[in-house]
C-alpha cells in the first residue's frame, strides 16, 4: 500500500525531508545541508546541483531510518525558498548558480524596471513592490552582466522546481512560487505580458504554471536510481515556502490568519482577493490554487532581534531560560523601555532600509529582563502595525495562529495576544509547518486527501492564549509611543546610514 | 611650628579631613559619614549636628593617623556641598533639619523667584537661572510653608559657615557660597532688595562676606575638646567643594577646565570675565579675581556602571580572574570596537539630564543597532556618548565666552585611558590627568597656605604641586568622524525629545488612572 507522503522543504540552509502518514502523522525527519555562497557583500548564491545532492542524501537517510519501503511512497512534494533566479539550459542543466532571495545586487535593474512599468502599476499587477529581492530584477542583472550565460538560459526556475524537473524531465512551477518573481499577474493568473514587455524578457524563459497540488510528473528511471525512490512515483509540484507555511498553519479559508516567528517574521492570511494597500505596506502571494491569495506583511528581524539579544547577553549572567521567566514577570510596557526592531532596516510596514534598532527610554530601573521584554514587545508592536494595515483594507481577524521558533515562548505568545488584542493559538508542529504544507499539497495531489480544507485538519493546535484585559491600556499607550518614536527617528536614520562603513 | 595645613571637605555623604605639608604631601587623613533623610519624594535633609559630629570624628582620626602634634596645624579651611538652607534661631540652634543642594521641594517657589524680577532679569542680575537648587527659593519655601520656624530664624548659614561657627564661635559667609544664595548681584555685589523683600529676609541675617582664604576666627576651647585641634588654630572662611576640587585639578587660570567624573560629571570652567550662561551655575572661584562656570551632567559614570551590572558579567568575571578592576576589563571590551562604535550612538540621559539640557524627562537611548552590533559596540558607545554630552557643555560654554584649551580629568572616570582619549578626540583639546593630590581637601589646604602668606602665586604653586600623570592629545585622524558623530548626537536628541516628553506625560497619566 502506498500510504506515505514524502515532503521536501528546500530551505536556505538545507533540505529538510519529512515523511508523513496519510493520517498526517509525522513519521520521520532527515536533514541535508548545502552551502550559501557570498561572493560579494549583498550577494547570495546557491548551487542547484547541491539541491539535488541534498535531496538524494536526505531521501536515502529517511528511507533507511524509517524502514519505509520506496514502494510505500504515494507522492513526493515540495516546499522551497522563493524569489530566486536559477537559469537552466536546453538539457535542463544549471547555467550558473542560483541567485537566491537574500541577494540584493540587482537594485539598479529593479529601479529601472520600476521606472518603465511604474511602481504603483507593478504593485497592482504582481501584488508586490518591484525590488531587487525578486526574480525579475535578478534575471535582468544576469542579462546585463553575464550576457553569454543569459543567452544559454532556456528557462528560469525556482529551487524546488529544479528538483521536480530533475525527477520528471518536465519544466514547471506553481502559482505560489511564481508570485514571488515580480512577473505573475495576480488577477489573470498568467505571466504578466506588460511587465515582461517592459523588461524586454521573452515569455518562453518562464516555466509552465501549475497549481501546487498538480502532478509535475512521475520519477524517471535514472533519477530514481540516484535517489533511491521508485521510477514512476508521482511528483507533486508543491508550493513556495510562504504558501506551504500557510497551509501548514491550517490557514486555508478566508479570514484565517497566522504569525510566523522564525528568522523571518510575518503575518499572513488567506483571502479571496489580493490586498492592494495604497501605502504598499503589505504584499500578496498566491496560495496553492487559482483564486486564493495570501496577503502578507514581513518584517526583517523579528525572531532575529531576539537571537541578536541572546548574543549580546551571552557570556555571563543568568541563563537565557531563567531570564525569560524574569521577563515574563516584568510589567507590560517594560517600565518605559521601548525597542525598535529594525536591526536589518525594515520591510513591512515601513519599507525603510535605513531604519536601525534602538532602545529608547533607558533608565536606572531597567535590567536585562527589561531589555528582553522590550525586544519581545517591540517585535509585537511592529506586527501590530502590519495587522492595522490589513484592517484598514478590510481584513480583520478574530484570532491568530502562531508558529516558528519564537512561538514556543509562552511569554512572547501572551505579549502578541495582548498587543494584537486577539487570541493567539500555537501549533503542535511549530517548526515543521512548511513541511506539513508541502505534504498537504502532495496528499491532495494524489488523492490521499479529498480537498485542501479537509487536509488542513491534520494540523493540530495547542492551547489558545487570550488577551489579558488589564494589560491592554498600557500596551495601547506604549504602542502609540512606539509609533511616535519611529516617526521621530525617520529623518535621523539616513544620516546614520551615510556614516556607515 | 605651625607647618601643617588642614583641609576638610564636607560632601553629600561624609566628611574627609586631611593634613598636608607645605609641599602638598599628605600627612594624615580621617573620614566619617552621615545619613541623608528623604521625608518625601524630592526632599533631602541633613542634620547640622551630624556634620559637626562627623567633622570631629574625622579630624581626630586625621591627627591620630598623622602622628603629628595638633599644635603643628597652621590653619583649617572647610569646603562643602552647596548650597544649603541652614536656619538658626537666636541661640544658634537650627530651627529644622537643613535642606541640602539636591532638595527639589522649592520648585514652585523658584518660579516665583524667577517672576519677581523683570523678564530675564534674574539671570542677568544674579548670574543664575531660577531653580530650587539655590537658597532664595528654599528660604521662600520656609517662609510660606513653615512660618513659625521662619519667624524664629535669626540667621542663615552655609555648611562651612556653620562648622566655622562651631569651631570658633564666629559667623562667616564666603564669596563663593554667597554667589549661590541667589540674593546678591552678580558678580559679588550687593544684596538685591526685591529678592530680599520677596523672601522676607534682611542682610543682617547673613554674616559679612569674606574671601575663602580669609581667617574668620580661631578654634575655641570648647571646640578643641571635641575636635582635637589646638585652641587658637586659625579657621578660614572656606569655600564650595567644586571650587576646592578645581584648585586641586589645577583649574584656576582661564582656559584650563576640569571635569570630575564619578557617578556624574561636573565640568569646572575657570574664567576671568565672570561669565554666565543659563545652562550652567555661575559662581566666584575660590582664588581672587577668578570665576567658575560649572556644568553638571547626571549619569555618565552611572551609565557605565549600569552597563557593568546588566551586560558586563563576562568582563567582571574576567577582571576577577585576572585581579584587575572590572572597569579596566570593560575598557578592553570597548577598545575592540572602532571609533564611532560601528554606528551605535548612546544618549547618556538615563536619569534625565542637567547641564546643558535641564530636562528631567530625557532618558537613555541606544541608537543605530544592526544584527552585527556587539556588546563591545554598546560599551564603547557609552564612552563616546558621555564624551559628546561633555562636548555639548563645552560648546555652550564657548558661546558664553569661556575658552577651553585643555581639560584636566579627575575622579574615578579619569582612571580609564581609553575614556580620556575619547574625550580628547571628541573635544579636540588635550586631556591631562593629574596624579591625585587628595581631592577637595588639597584645594582647602592651598587656601590655608594663602591665608598664612606662604603661597603668593597660586597658579605657579599649582603648576609645581599638581603633577600630570598622563596626557592624551587629540588624534587628528579621528577628528572628522567624531565631528560628524557629534552632530548626529545633537540631531538625535532633538529628534526624540518630544518622545521623552510624551512618555513622561503618559506615565503620569497612567499612574493617575491606576
Amino acid at each position: 500500500m502506498s500510504t506515505y507522503i514524502l515532503s521536501h522543504d528546500i530551505g536556505t540552509t538545507g533540505d529538510k525531508a519529512t515523511l508523513f502518514s496519510s493520517e498526517g502523522k509525522l513519521v520521520a525527519k532527515a536533514f541535508s545541508a548545502y552551502p550559501t555562497y557570498y561572493p560579494k557583500a549583498g550577494w547570495a548564491e546557491q548551487d542547484a546541483l547541491d539541491y539535488w545532492g541534498a535531496f538524494c542524501a536526505a531521501t536515502r537517510e529517511l528511507l533507511d531510518s524509517s524502514g519505509c519501503a520506496p514502494g510505500e511512497i504515494a507522492a513526493v512534494s515540495f516546499s522551497g525558498h522563493m524569489m530566486a533566479a536559477l537559469p537552466i539550459d536546453r538539457s535542463l542543466e544549471p547555467v550558473r548558480r542560483a541567485i537566491i532571495w537574500a541577494d540584493q545586487r540587482a537594485s539598479l535593474e529593479a529601479s529601472e524596471l520600476a521606472e518603465r512599468v511604474g511602481p504603483a502599476r507593478a504593485y497592482r499587477i504582481t501584488g508586490h513592490r518591484l525590488s531587487a529581492s525578486y526574480s525579475a530584477a535578478k534575471m535582468l542583472w544576469i542579462r546585463e552582466n553575464e550576457p553569454e550565460l543569459f543567452d544559454r538560459a532556456a528557462k528560469f526556475v525556482q529551487p524546488k522546481d529544479f528538483l521536480a524537473l530533475r525527477l520528471t524531465g518536465r519544466v514547471s512551477t506553481d502559482f505560489s512560487d511564481a508570485s514571488g518573481t515580480n512577473l505573475l499577474d495576480l488577477s489573470s493568473w498568467r505571466w504578466s505580458e506588460e511587465i515582461l514587455e517592459a523588461a524586454g524578457l521573452r515569455a518562453e524563459l518562464l516555466p509552465e504554471l501549475l497549481e501546487a497540488t498538480d502532478l509535475a510528473g512521475r520519477i524517471l528511471a535514472e533519477p530514481a536510481r540516484e535517489c533511491g525512490l521508485l521510477a514512476g512515483t508521482p511528483v507533486v509540484i508543491g508550493g513556495g515556502d510562504g504558501a506551504c507555511a500557510t497551509y501548514g498553519a491550517g490557514v486555508a479559508a478566508e479570514g484565517d490568519a497566522y504569525l510566523c516567528l522564525g528568522t523571518s517574521t510575518w503575518i499572513a492570511c488567506a483571502s479571496g482577493r489580493p490586498l492592494i494597500d495604497p501605502e504598499e505596506r503589505t504584499f500578496t502571494f498566491a496560495l496553492f490554487r487559482k483564486g486564493l491569495y495570501m496577503p502578507t506583511g514581513t518584517m526583517q528581524a523579528g525572531g532575529g532581534s531576539l537571537q541578536w539579544l541572546k548574543e549580546v547577553f551571552s557570556g555571563g549572567g543568568a541563563p537565557y531560560d531563567a531570564l525569560e521567566q524574569e521577563a515574563a514577570a516584568t510589567p507590560p510596557g517594560s517600565e518605559g523601555l521601548l525597542f525598535l526592531p529594525y536591526l536589518m532596516g525594515e520591510r513591512s510596514p515601513w519599507w525603510n532600509p535605513d531604519a536601525r534598532g534602538c532602545f529608547i527610554g533607558l533608565s536606572m530601573v531597567h535590567a536585562r529582563r527589561h531589555l528582553l521584554r522590550a525586544v519581545m514587545e517591540g517585535v509585537a508592536y511592529n506586527m501590530r502595525t502590519i495587522a492595522d494595515a490589513f484592517a484598514e483594507q478590510g481584513l480583520r481577524f478574530a484570532s491568530y495562529r502562531i508558529m516558528g521558533g519564537g512561538s514556543r515562548s509562552a511569554a512572547w505568545r501572551q505579549i502578541f495576544a495582548d498587543v494584537l488584542e486577539r487570541p493567539v493559538t500555537p501549533l503542535d508542529f511549530a517548526e515543521e509547518a512548511t513541511s506539513v504544507g508541502a505534504a498537504i499539497a502532495g496528499g491532495v495531489g494524489v488523492g490521499l486527501f479529498r480537498s485542501l480544507p479537509e487536509a488542513c485538519r491534520i494540523v493540530r493546535l495547542g492551547q489558545a492564549c487570550e488577551p489579558d484585559e488589564p494589560s491592554l491600556p498600557v500596551y495601547r499607550r506604549r504602542y502609540a509611543a512606539f509609533l511616535s518614536a519611529y516617526r521621530s527617528l525617520v529623518p535621523v536614520f539616513p544620516m546614520l546610514a551615510r556614516d556607515e562603513p | 611650628m605651625r607647618d601643617l595645613l588642614c583641609g576638610i571637605d564636607v560632601g553629600t555623604n561624609g566628611v574627609k579631613a586631611m593634613l598636608f605639608d607645605a609641599a602638598g604631601g599628605v600627612k594624615g587623613e580621617g573620614r566619617a559619614e552621615y545619613p541623608t533623610a528623604h521625608p518625601a519624594p524630592g526632599w533631602a535633609e541633613q542634620l547640622p549636628e551630624d556634620w559637626w559630629t562627623a567633622l570631629c570624628r574625622a579630624t581626630r582620626r586625621m591627627i591620630e593617623s598623622s602622628g603629628a602634634e595638633p599644635g603643628r596645624v597652621g590653619g583649617i579651611a572647610v569646603s562643602a556641598q552647596a548650597p544649603t538652607l541652614i536656619a538658626l534661631d537666636g541661640d544658634g540652634e537650627p530651627v529644622r533639619p537643613a535642606l541640602i543642594w539636591m532638595d527639589r521641594r522649592a520648585d514652585r517657589e523658584a518660579e516665583r523667584v524667577g517672576r519677581s524680577l523683570e523678564a530675564a532679569g534674574l539671570h542677568a542680575l544674579t548670574g543664575n537661572r531660577p531653580d530650587s537648587f539655590y537658597v532664595a527659593a528654599k528660604i521662600l519655601w520656609l517662609k510660606e510653608r513653615e512660618p513659625d520656624r521662619f519667624r524664629r530664624t535669626r540667621r542663615f548659614l552655609q555648611i562651612n559657615g556653620y562648622l566655622g561657627y562651631r569651631l570658633s564661635g564666629r559667623f562667616s559667609l564666603d564669596t563663593v557660597h554667597a554667589g549661590l544664595l541667589q540674593l546678591r548681584a552678580w558678580p559679588g555685589g550687593s544684596w538685591i532688595p526685591e529678592l530680599m523683600a520677596l523672601c522676607g529676609v534682611e542682610s543682617g541675617q547673613f554674616p559679612d562676606v569674606s574671601a575663602p582664604h580669609e581667617i574668620v576666627g580661631e578654634v575655641s576651647e570648647r571646640a578643641s575638646v571635641d575636635c582635637g585641634l589646638e585652641v587658637g588654630t586659625p579657621v578660614l572662611a572656606g569655600t564650595v567643594d567644586g571650587a576646592a576640587a578645581a584648585i586641586e585639578a589645577g583649574a584656576v587660570l582661564p582656559g584650563a577646565a576640569a571635569e570630575m567624573t564619578g557617578t556624574s560629571t561636573v565640568l569646572l570652567m575657570p574664567n576671568a570675565g565672570a561669565a554666565t550662561e543659563p545652562s550652567f551655575i555661575a559662581m566666584p572661584h575660590a582664588v581672587p579675581g577668578a570665576y567658575l562656570l560649572l556644568g553638571a551632567m547626571s549619569s555618565t559614570g552611572a551609565s557605565l556602571r549600569w552597563f557593568r551590572d546588566e551586560l558586563g558579567a563576562e568582563a567582571v568575571a574576567s577582571a576577577r580572574a585576572r585581579g584587575i578592576d572590572p572597569y579596566e576589563a570593560l575598557a578592553e571590551e570597548a577598545a575592540a570596537s572602532p571609533p564611532g562604535s560601528n554606528g551605535v550612538l548612546f544618549l547618556p540621559y538615563m536619569m534625565g539630564e542637567r547641564s546643558p539640557l535641564w530636562n528631567s524627562n530625557a532618558r537613555g537611548l541606544f541608537f543605530g543597532m544592526t544584527l552585527g552590533t556587539k556588546r563591545s559596540d554598546l560599551v564603547r558607545s557609552i564612552l563616546e556618548g558621555t564624551a559628546y554630552a561633555l562636548r555639548h557643555n563645552v560648546e555652550v560654554a564657548r558661546t558664553a565666552g569661556v575658552t577651553l584649551s585643555e581639560l584636566r580629568s579627575v575622579g574615578g572616570g579619569s582612571r580609564s585611558p581609553l575614556w580620556c582619549q575619547i574625550k580628547a578626540d571628541v573635544l579636540g583639546v588635550p586631556v591631562h590627568v593629574p596624579s591625585s593630590a587628595g581631592g577637595a581637601p588639597f584645594g582647602d589646604a592651598v587656601l590655608v597656605s594663602m591665608a598664612l602668606g606662604r603661597c603668593p602665586d597660586v597658579p605657579g604653586y599649582l603648576a609645581r604641586a599638581v603633577r600630570i600623570a598622563r596626557s592624551h592629545l587629540p588624534n587628528p585622524a579621528h577628528r572628522a568622524l567624531y565631528d560628524e558623530r557629534y552632530r548626529l548626537f545633537r540631531e538625535l536628541y532633538e529628534a526624540v525629545r518630544g518622545v521623552f516628553d510624551r512618555s513622561a506625560e503618559a506615565e503620569r497619566d497612567g499612574r493617575r488612572q491606576t
